[in-house]
């Protein structure tokens, strides 16, 4: 016999949001069984959204009921409990107190609300949206501003809203972004943009943030929303604590100005404070320069010139935590990235069987020098079950969709997997290639240069270019000793020739006969590249120069260090000499 | 940013002062509660929060907890830090409360992910 749930609530909106995370459980618990929502009518009838999405989350909602007929019944703190005193009597009741503000956020009271724990937190419930588009999407960035409104919901909008949204929407707008704004009332007036204010209901705020790139707001309801769905945050900080409230899903970036008594959330001085100084000393520089760090926009202005320096790093392996299906989106993504994401893509897959990896087809790519990829098929190399290729992804999709250079960092996630787990990606080397006219042994060489044509790319910049010159000594060197060397890459663009060696780059070689040339070497050098950790998941021993900032950033991530030999950029030749003899004569 | 010196009680400790302009002339640096072991990483300060002052965790790049314990005062850097979005670390074998979890953006007692942590972020 199938057991009667109800969780006693009578909130508004973002604790709304925030308590789905413990149904969200629930459900996966008490598969089979009913789950309602016992509340007081005096909230419910102040909360219409609330009323619109306790009605899709629970099976039914009950006003004003002293739970009888449940066999369970939890009740939390921050359900505002005061309202539900119909409950109390009840002995089946389960009780959870806590929530102070000293460090405990507000989803843990739900947790111990039902008996789970921190790590059964898997995100919120969020309503399925329809499939139709609600927003025409162009290469712009869109920016979604919503402000605490004081009529509706908590009603202390006159305290967390933030008065300077309308030089924000201007700046914004001036900057490239579209601006898209939610809310009630007149909390946004004057702002440019879009303007849905007091024109939809939750389900349609809910699509709409949905289809955006970031969302710019005080600590009200529609943050936590856009925290449900995954969307980028920057979070205008004053009054309220983020340490109970503040995002868990979402990447985020606080904007908070020193201000002793803040927050003072319910404390002495909440309510009364005349000047709101925490939230009216927040400049719109401030705010923007918070929203150019988030290089997850497409046209972002700022785009930091290596990927893996950018706020608030989210493992891939935690963002899926909330999807069932992830779109990833190769579109900027060069060799090194592309391997380093299906290889995580694979593990993923592996771990969670259940999860759909799809692809986004994108013939459009933001790199310039992308023709040396557009004939390679990664598939070739590496082989993942995918679901769907999506030539247009759907509106309902793009909150899932990933891309190693915006909404995780594959090198984050390659070194993390390898220091924790000593995991590092494998896969099958191909066979010799008998169609390259190559020597029986070899070892290649994959010098870079700063050209013209990769000024775009992270590769082919002044920080990580190698002395050519030295490699014209190494290659006389090893040539005297019988070795041959091959040079592969793609260096069409005025690189000088190497002496001594079987310089393919020069002749137009594609990336998947690079790869190939590798795969049939005895040895692999070169510089910070993806062709490294190719080799390295081939089992090729590797040696590679390596500059201080990309060590630093990850630049190893994935490379299997018993195989793998990093030299600081700048190396001597004879080292380099040294290295690749005693590994030539190991093998 | 001025900096909150709060009033001394008979039983606090007198604790060491920090610098406060020299620590806000600095490019980047971590603050640590304990004695983080850690790899130097370069143009990164490590400091070691001995004063029950938190201003400094205003513009820090991440707050490094290494503790055996949790008592009130680590409790208040970390809600602090929590507060202005600063990265928050746990780095030791014991796990913190866990009520308290959530606070943190890295929980492991590894300190070579924690480098590596700070390298990225850095």
């Amino acid at each position: 016999m199938s057991d009667k749930i109800a969780i006693g609530f009578a909130n508004c909106l973002g604790n709304f949001i925030l308590m789905t995370s413990a149904v969200k459980i629930l459900r996966k618990q008490y598969s089979h069984d009913k789950i309602d929502m016992i509340t007081d009518s005096f909230m419910w009838d102040h909360n219409e959204s609330v009323q619109i999405l306790a009605n899709i989350v629970f099976d039914s909602v009950k006003v004003d009921h002293d739970g009888s007929g449940y066999d369970k019944v939890f009740c939390g703190t921050w359900s505002q409990p005061e309202c539900l005193t119909r409950l109390f009597p009840r002995a089946n009741m389960s009780w959870s107190r806590g929530g102070s503000f000293t460090g405990t956020h507000e989803v843990m009271t739900y947790l111990n609300m039902i008996g789970a724990s921190y790590d059964d937190f898997e995100g919120f419930v969020i309503p399925d949206l329809p499939h139709e588009p609600f927003l025409k999407r162009d290469r712009k960035p869109i920016v979604v501003l919503a402000n605490s409104s004081h009529k509706r919901g908590s009603g202390r909008g006159n305290i967390t809203k933030w008065d300077k949204f309308q030089e924000l929407s201007y700046k914004l707008s001036d900057l490239g972004f579209d601006t898209i704004l939610v809310g009630q009332d007149e909390e946004l007036e004057g702002c440019k943009g879009v303007d849905f204010v007091g024109k939809l209901d939750i389900l349609s705020t809910i699509r709409v943030i949905s289809q955006c790139d970031l969302i710019v707001c005080p600590d009200m309801g529609l943050m936590h929303v856009a925290d449900a769905l995954g969307i980028p945050i920057v979070l205008l900080a004053g009054p309220t604590p983020i340490t109970k409230s503040g995002p868990l899903v979402s990447r985020y970036e606080v904007v908070r100005n020193f201000y002793a008594c803040a927050p003072c959330f319910q404390s002495q001085f909440w309510g009364i404070c005349k000047d709101k100084g925490c939230m009216s000393s927040i400049t719109v520089d401030q705010v923007l320069e918070k929203v150019c760090k988030f290089e997850c926009v497409e046209g972002c202005l700022t785009k930091g010139d290596s990927v893996l320096f950018k706020p608030n790093f989210v493992s891939l392996f935690n963002r899926k935590k909330t999807k069932q299906e992830l779109v990833y989106d190769p579109s900027e993504d060069r060799i090194g990235d592309l391997f380093g994401a299906v290889f995580l893509l694979k593990k993923i897959k592996k771990q969670n069987p259940g999860m759909r990896i799809s692809w986004r087809n994108t013939k459009h790519n933001v790199r310039d020098n992308s023709e040396w990829f557009e004939d390679f098929n990664i598939f070739d190399w590496i082989d993942l079950e995918v679901e769907n290729v999506y030539d247009e992804v759907p509106n309902e999709l793009w909150r899932n969709v990933i891309s190693s250079r915006r909404s995780f960092s594959v090198w984050h996630d390659l070194t993390n997997l390898g220091l924790s787990h000593g995991w590092y990606p494998k896969m099958k080397r191909k066979e010799r290639p008998s169609d390259l006219g190559l020597p029986e042994k070899y070892i290649t060489l994959h010098v870079i240069q700063k050209t013209k044509r990769g000024e775009r790319s992270t590769s082919y910049v002044e920080r990580r270019k190698m002395d050519l010159d030295k490699y014209d000594t190494l290659c006389n060197k090893l040539f005297k000793e019988g070795i041959h060397i091959v040079r592969v890459g793609h260096s069409s663009d005025h690189v000088r020739p190497i002496q001594n060696c079987i310089d393919l780059s020069a002749h137009d070689l594609s990336l998947d006969d690079s790869l190939r040339a590798i795969a049939g070497s005895d040895l692999f050098v070169g510089g910070d590249t993806g062709h490294k950790l190719v080799a390295s998941a081939m089992d090729i021993p590797c040696i590679i120069e390596i500059d201080d900032h990309s060590r630093r950033a990850g630049g190893l991530g994935g490379c299997d260090p018993s195989i793998v030999t990093a030299f600081k950029l700048g190396v001597s030749v004879d080292i380099l000499f040294d290295k690749i003899m005693e590994i030539l004569c190991r093998r | 940013m001025k900096p909150v010196f709060r009033s001394k009680s008979a039983n606090v400790v007198d604790f060491k002062k920090v610098d406060v302009q020299f620590i806000e002339s600095l490019i980047q640096y971590v603050v640590t509660i304990g004695e983080a072991p850690l790899r130097s990483i370069s143009d990164v300060k490590f400091i070691e929060l001995e004063d029950s002052d938190f201003s400094i965790l205003c513009k820090t790049m991440a707050l490094v907890v290494c503790s055996s314990y949790y008592d009130g005062k680590i409790n208040g850097a970390i809600c602090f830090a929590v507060e202005y979005g600063i990265p928050v670390i746990w780095l030791s074998t014991l796990r913190p409360p866990i009520d308290k979890m959530f606070m943190f953006d890295l929980i492991t007692d590894n300190r070579n992910i924690v480098w590596r942590y700070l390298c990225q972020i850095k």
